[in-house]
C-alpha cells in the first residue's frame, strides 16, 4: 500500500462512496483574505467571496459530478461534514478539491444530508486533528476555543474526502 | 488650443494583487447605504473574466459608448432620439441581476432562534426584499478564475482569439489571469454626460472629475446605458443615478482618493494632465487604428512654454500647471509610454490607464523532444505529454514576448483596440526595465545584453532608472501629485466672499450686503 | 347639490391650479431631489415595457387629444363635422384610452405583484395609480355612453374651461352634464392638484431641452480668468452655482 492510499483509507474507513460522489484530496490553505485573524465572516468580506467560503474544485471532476458552478454540495469523510458551493475552475487540479479555512457555521451553512439532517461544519470538521505536542507545551492549548471546536488547531489539513451534490438544501 | 487640466490615473497592473481593499474602502465610505449596496464604484476583475456587470465589455449586449459613423460618431444605445423614445422603457438598460442581487444574513437568527437540537444559521436574505435568497451572482463572481467554465471562457476579449488560443490560455499550470482593477474613467468625451436627457451630468471645468448632479438627475436612465465601462449605477431606492466622484472632497483637500491612498500594491498613480479640449471631438471620431496615438497627442507637453502660456490664458492656476510638471501619470503616459487606456474603441476617451502587466512571468513555448526537456529541467520538474518545454529563461532577451502565456491579442483587445504593436512596445519596455535592473542587482546578465536590452525598447538606463524608481520604491507624495484646490478660491464657489467682507459677526446669510439705493 | 358642484367646479379648480403651480414650483426648487421619474425598470423590466410603454404612448395621446379641443375647439368641430373624420377621431382616441387602461392595469398589476418592486412602493404610488385608474375609467364610460365628446367638449366644456381661466366662471353647462362626465371633470382637477406630492411631478422636468443642447456639458465653478485678472482691486466675479 503506497502512503497516498493509506492516508485515504485512514480518512474514509467508515464512510461509502455512494451515489455520485468522487473521493478527492482536499487541501484547506489560507485565501487571500484569511491571513489567521482576518477571517471573512463579515458582511463586506462575504459580498466579495461569494457569500459564502466556496469548495473550489476542478472543472474536470465537476463535469464528471456534473456539478455546475454555484450548485450545492457535501464534502464529508468519517470525521464531518462541509456543506458549501461549488466553484467550479479552471485552475484546480484534477482529483483536488479546496477549502479555504476558516468557514464558520454560524453563516449560511445548510444542514447536511448525508449525516441525518444535522448542520454541518467547517473546513475543521473534517480535517484530522493530529494533536502536535508542542502545542499544548507550557500552556492550555486543550482549553482554546476555535471556531466549531475547542483543543489546539488541528496542523495537518491535508486529507481525502467525498464529494457529492447536495440532494436539497435545508438551512 | 484650448488647455484645460485633468486629474488622471495610472494603474500599474504588474503590481495588482487582486486584495479588494480599494473596492472596500470605497464602499465603506460612499456605497454603504440603500439602493446602492450592489454598487462598486471601484470593482476588481479577473482577466479573463467576464467582470461586473456581466460581460459588459460586450456593447452588442449593452449598446454602450460611441460608434462611428462615417466623419462622425454616435451614441451607440443613447443619444437624440433614442434617449427620448426609449425614455419609457429603455431595452439596454442593464437589470439589477445583470449586476447581483446584493445580500446580507438573518443575524439575528443567531440569537433569537428557539432552543433546537442544531445550532442556528444565519440564511442569507435578499437586501432589497428582505426575504431568504440564493446568492447566485456577486460583485466578483468570477474572482481568481472561479466558475471558470462558465465566466472566464466567456470573456468578451478572447472572441477574437482562435480556439486554439483560447484553450492554450485555460491549461491547467500554464495559465495565467490578472487583475483588472476598474473606476470611473472620467473620460474626455465621456458617453454619460452625452446621453442624459436632464443634463445632470456634468465635467467639472477645473479638473475634469465627471459627476452626476443629484439635484437634476430624473432617473431617464440613458448614462447606465451609454456609459461602457457600466460606471454609472441606478440606485433603485433614491431614483437617482450615482457614480464614482474620484473622491473630489478628498482631492479638493489634498487626500488621495480612498481607494488610491488605501493601495496595498501601490499600483495606483494619480497627477494632472494638460490636455487640448479643441482636439476632444477630432480625436474621438478618428480611426480606430489611430485612436490610442491621437489621445496621446492631445495630451500636453507641461513644459512647453507655448503650452503653459496657453494655459496660464485659460485660467489654470500656476499650482496646477506644477503639478501637470511633476505628474506621475505624465510620466507614465507620455514620457515613457509605458499606459494605455482601456478599451479605446469605445472613443470615450477614458483618463484611467493602465500598465500592461508583464504575466507572470514570460515564458516562451516550444515543441522539443521529452531529452530535451529533461535537460533542460530538473529531472524531478513535471514532464509534459505533449513535449512542449515551457521556458521562462532569459536567453533571448525579447523572443519570449510573442509566445506570452497571455496572448498580446488578448492584451491588445483589451487596451490598444486590437493593435499588438502598441501593447508589445509597452511589454518589450517593462522586459527591459527588467533586464537592466537585474544586471545591476544580480548580475548574471551582461551589461551589453541589458543595454542591447534597453535600446531596443527606447530606453536609457537614466529612463530605466527612473521608471524602476517609480515603480518600486515611490513614496506617497510620487504616487499622487495632487493640484492645490485653491479653497480659499473654492470657498467662493459656495459663498461669495465679497459679500460678508466688511461685515461683523457672521455676515448675513442669504441676502448679499449690497448698498442700498 | 349646487353647493358641491359649486365647490367642485368653480372653488376647487383653482385651488387645484394654484397647489399645482406652487406646489411644483416649491418642490422643483426646494426640493429637487425628490423630483424624479423613480423609475423601477432596473428592478423589474419585462413586464415594465408591457406597463410603461402603452401607459405613456396611451396618456400622452389623451391628453394632447384633450388639450387639441381646449385649445382650438372650432377646428375640432369643423373637422368632426364629416362623419367619417369624426369616427376616425374618437376611434383612434378610444383605442389609445384603451392603452392607457391596459398599461395602469398591468403598471398596477406589476406593482402590487413583484416583491422588488413592492419595495419602493409608496402608500401614495397606489393612491394615485388607484386615481388614474378611476378617472381613465370613467374617460372610458363617458366616451362609450356619451357620443360624442370630443364634439360636446369642444362645444360645452372649452368654454367652461376659458372662463376658469378668464376668472368669470360660466358653470351652466358643467352643472347640466351627467354625474360620469361630472366626475371626470372633477378627477381631472383632483389629478391636477395631486401632482406635487406625488411621482407625476416628473412629467414636468420632461427632458425635451436635451433635443437643444450640444451633447457634452462643462461647469466651471469658478471663472478662473476673472480670478487672475490683476487690474480689478475688487472682484465681482461670482461663482457659477452661487
Amino acid at each position: 500500500m503506497t502512503s497516498r492510499r493509506r492516508s485515504r483509507a485512514g480518512d474514509l474507513k467508515e464512510t461509502l462512496k455512494g451515489g455520485d460522489a468522487r473521493i478527492l484530496n482536499c487541501l484547506t490553505p489560507h485565501g487571500k483574505w484569511h491571513i489567521h485573524s482576518t477571517y471573512m465572516e463579515n458582511h463586506r468580506m462575504l459580498t466579495l467571496s461569494r457569500g459564502c467560503e466556496p469548495v473550489w474544485m476542478s472543472e474536470v471532476d465537476a463535469a464528471e459530478l456534473e456539478i455546475k458552478d454555484n450548485d450545492w454540495v457535501e464534502v464529508y469523510n468519517d470525521h464531518g461534514v462541509y456543506c458549501a458551493r461549488a466553484s467550479v475552475s479552471a485552475r484546480i487540479p484534477k482529483g483536488v478539491c479546496i477549502v479555504y479555512h476558516v468557514p464558520e457555521r454560524t453563516v449560511g451553512i445548510p444542514k447536511s444530508q448525508v449525516r441525518g439532517g444535522k448542520r454541518a461544519g467547517g473546513h475543521n470538521s473534517f480535517t484530522r486533528i493530529h494533536l502536535k505536542p508542542n502545542y499544548l507545551a507550557g500552556g492550555y492549548g486543550q482549553f482554546s476555543y476555535h471556531f466549531n471546536y475547542w483543543g489546539p488547531i488541528a496542523p495537518n489539513r491535508d486529507t481525502h474526502v467525498i464529494v457529492k451534490r447536495m440532494d436539497k438544501v435545508v438551512f | 488650443m484650448d488647455v484645460r487640466s485633468q486629474i488622471s490615473m495610472v494603474f500599474h497592473l504588474d503590481k495588482c494583487i487582486g486584495c479588494h481593499t480599494c473596492s472596500v474602502a470605497c464602499k465603506n465610505i460612499w456605497t454603504d447605504r440603500k439602493g446602492a449596496e450592489y454598487m462598486w464604484w471601484n470593482n476588481v476583475e479577473t482577466k479573463p473574466g467576464t467582470g461586473y456587470p456581466g460581460k459588459w465589455e460586450d456593447q452588442e449586449i449593452y449598446k454602450g459608448g460611441w460608434k462611428k459613423d462615417g466623419d462622425k460618431i454616435y451614441l451607440k444605445g443613447a443619444g437624440r432620439p433614442k434617449s427620448l423614445t426609449n425614455i419609457f422603457h429603455n431595452p439596454h438598460l442593464p437589470k439589477i441581476d445583470d449586476y447581483y442581487e446584493p445580500f446580507t444574513y438573518k443575524y439575528l437568527d443567531l440569537i433569537e432562534s428557539p432552543a433546537g437540537d442544531d445550532q442556528p444559521t444565519a440564511r442569507p436574505i435578499s437586501m432589497i426584499t428582505g426575504e431568504p435568497m440564493d446568492i447566485k451572482m456577486g460583485p466578483n463572481w468570477d474572482d481568481d478564475l472561479s466558475g471558470s467554465p462558465d465566466y472566464a471562457r466567456n470573456d468578451p476579449n478572447l472572441t477574437k482569439l482562435s480556439p486554439a488560443e483560447q484553450e492554450a490560455m485555460f491549461q491547467l499550470e500554464r495559465m495565467a489571469f490578472f487583475y483588472l482593477p476598474r473606476i470611473c474613467n472620467h473620460c474626455l468625451n465621456p458617453a454619460c454626460v452625452a446621453a442624459c436627457p436632464s443634463q445632470a451630468i456634468y465635467k467639472r471645468g477645473e479638473d475634469g472629475v465627471v459627476l452626476i448632479n443629484q439635484n437634476v438627475c430624473r432617473a431617464w436612465r440613458m448614462c447606465v446605458t451609454a456609459c461602457p465601462y457600466k460606471k454609472t449605477y441606478y440606485n433603485w431606492n433614491t431614483g437617482k443615478s450615482e457614480k464614482c466622484i474620484l473622491c473630489y472632497p478628498r482631492i479638493e483637500s489634498g487626500h488621495a482618493p480612498a481607494c488610491m491612498h488605501s493601495c496595498v500594491g501601490r499600483i495606483r498613480y494619480l497627477g494632472v494632465l494638460l490636455y487640448d479640449a479643441d482636439q476632444i471631438e477630432s480625436v474621438a471620431s478618428s480611426d480606430e487604428e489611430s485612436l490610442v496615438d491621437q489621445q496621446m497627442n492631445m495630451i500636453l507637453d507641461p513644459f512647453d512654454p507655448e503650452v503653459i502660456a496657453a494655459a496660464k490664458a485659460n485660467g489654470v492656476a500656476d499650482s496646477t500647471i506644477d503639478a501637470a510638471q511633476y505628474s506621475p501619470t505624465y510620466k507614465f503616459v507620455k514620457t515613457w509610454g509605458l499606459a494605455l487606456p482601456l478599451h479605446p474603441e469605445f472613443r470615450t476617451l477614458p483618463m484611467l490607464f493602465y500598465v500592461p502587466p508583464l504575466l507572470p512571468v514570460m515564458a516562451s513555448v516550444r515543441d522539443v523532444s521529452n531529452e530535451a526537456q529533461q535537460e533542460k529541467l530538473n529531472p524531478i520538474a513535471k514532464q509534459w505529454p505533449d513535449n512542449w518545454l515551457y521556458d521562462t529563461s532569459t536567453e533571448e532577451i525579447f523572443g519570449t514576448i510573442d509566445q506570452a502565456r497571455f496572448p498580446l491579442e488578448y492584451m491588445a483587445n483589451l487596451f490598444s483596440a486590437g493593435d499588438t504593436s502598441k501593447v508589445k512596445e509597452r511589454i518589450m519596455k517593462l522586459m527591459a526595465v527588467r533586464i537592466y535592473r537585474r544586471h545591476k542587482t544580480v548580475g548574471d546578465i551582461s551589461e551589453e545584453k541589458s543595454n542591447e536590452a534597453l535600446s531596443t525598447a527606447g530606453l536609457t538606463p537614466e529612463l530605466a532608472d527612473a521608471i524602476y524608481y517609480l515603480t518600486s520604491l515611490p513614496k506617497f507624495d510620487d504616487r499622487f501629485v495632487i493640484p492645490a484646490a485653491h479653497r480659499e478660491q473654492a470657498i467662493e464657489m459656495m459663498e461669495f466672499t465679497g459679500d460678508v467682507k466688511g461685515n461683523t459677526g457672521f455676515g448675513f446669510k442669504d441676502k448679499s450686503a449690497e448698498r442700498g439705493s | 347639490m349646487n353647493t358641491l358642484n359649486t365647490f367642485l367646479f368653480v372653488v376647487f379648480p383653482y385651488v387645484a391650479g394654484i397647489v399645482f403651480v406652487v406646489g411644483v414650483t416649491y418642490r422643483y426648487r426646494r426640493t429637487a431631489f425628490t423630483v424624479s421619474s423613480l423609475s423601477s425598470q432596473f428592478l423589474e423590466g419585462d413586464k415594465l415595457f408591457w406597463g410603461s410603454v402603452p401607459f405613456h404612448i396611451g396618456l400622452l395621446a389623451v391628453f394632447f387629444g384633450h388639450l387639441l379641443a381646449f385649445l382650438l375647439p372650432q377646428a375640432t368641430l369643423a373637422w368632426n363635422s364629416v362623419p367619417v373624420r369624426l369616427i376616425i377621431l374618437e376611434v383612434s382616441a378610444f383605442v389609445f384610452g384603451l392603452s392607457l387602461l391596459f398599461g395602469l392595469l398591468s403598471l398596477l398589476w406589476r406593482r402590487l405583484t413583484n416583491p422588488r418592486v413592492r419595495v419602493v412602493t409608496s402608500r401614495m404610488d397606489i393612491a394615485i395609480e388607484l386615481l388614474l385608474l378611476a378617472q381613465v375609467v370613467l374617460g372610458c364610460w363617458v366616451a362609450l355612453g356619451f357620443r360624442w365628446g370630443s364634439s360636446w367638449f369642444a362645444a360645452d366644456l372649452t368654454p367652461y374651461l376659458w372662463s376658469l381661466l378668464a376668472l368669470s366662471p360660466e358653470t351652466d353647462a358643467v352643472f347640466a352634464l351627467p354625474l360620469v362626465i361630472r366626475l371626470h371633470i372633477a378627477g381631472a382637477f383632483l389629478i391636477l392638484f395631486m401632482v406635487p406630492f406625488t411621482r407625476l411631478a416628473h412629467f414636468v422636468v420632461a427632458p425635451l431641452h436635451y433635443l437643444f443642447r450640444p451633447y457634452q456639458v462643462v461647469i466651471w465653478n469658478w471663472d478662473r480668468k476673472a480670478v487672475r485678472n490683476p487690474k480689478e482691486p475688487w472682484s465681482k466675479a461670482r461663482p457659477k452655482n452661487n
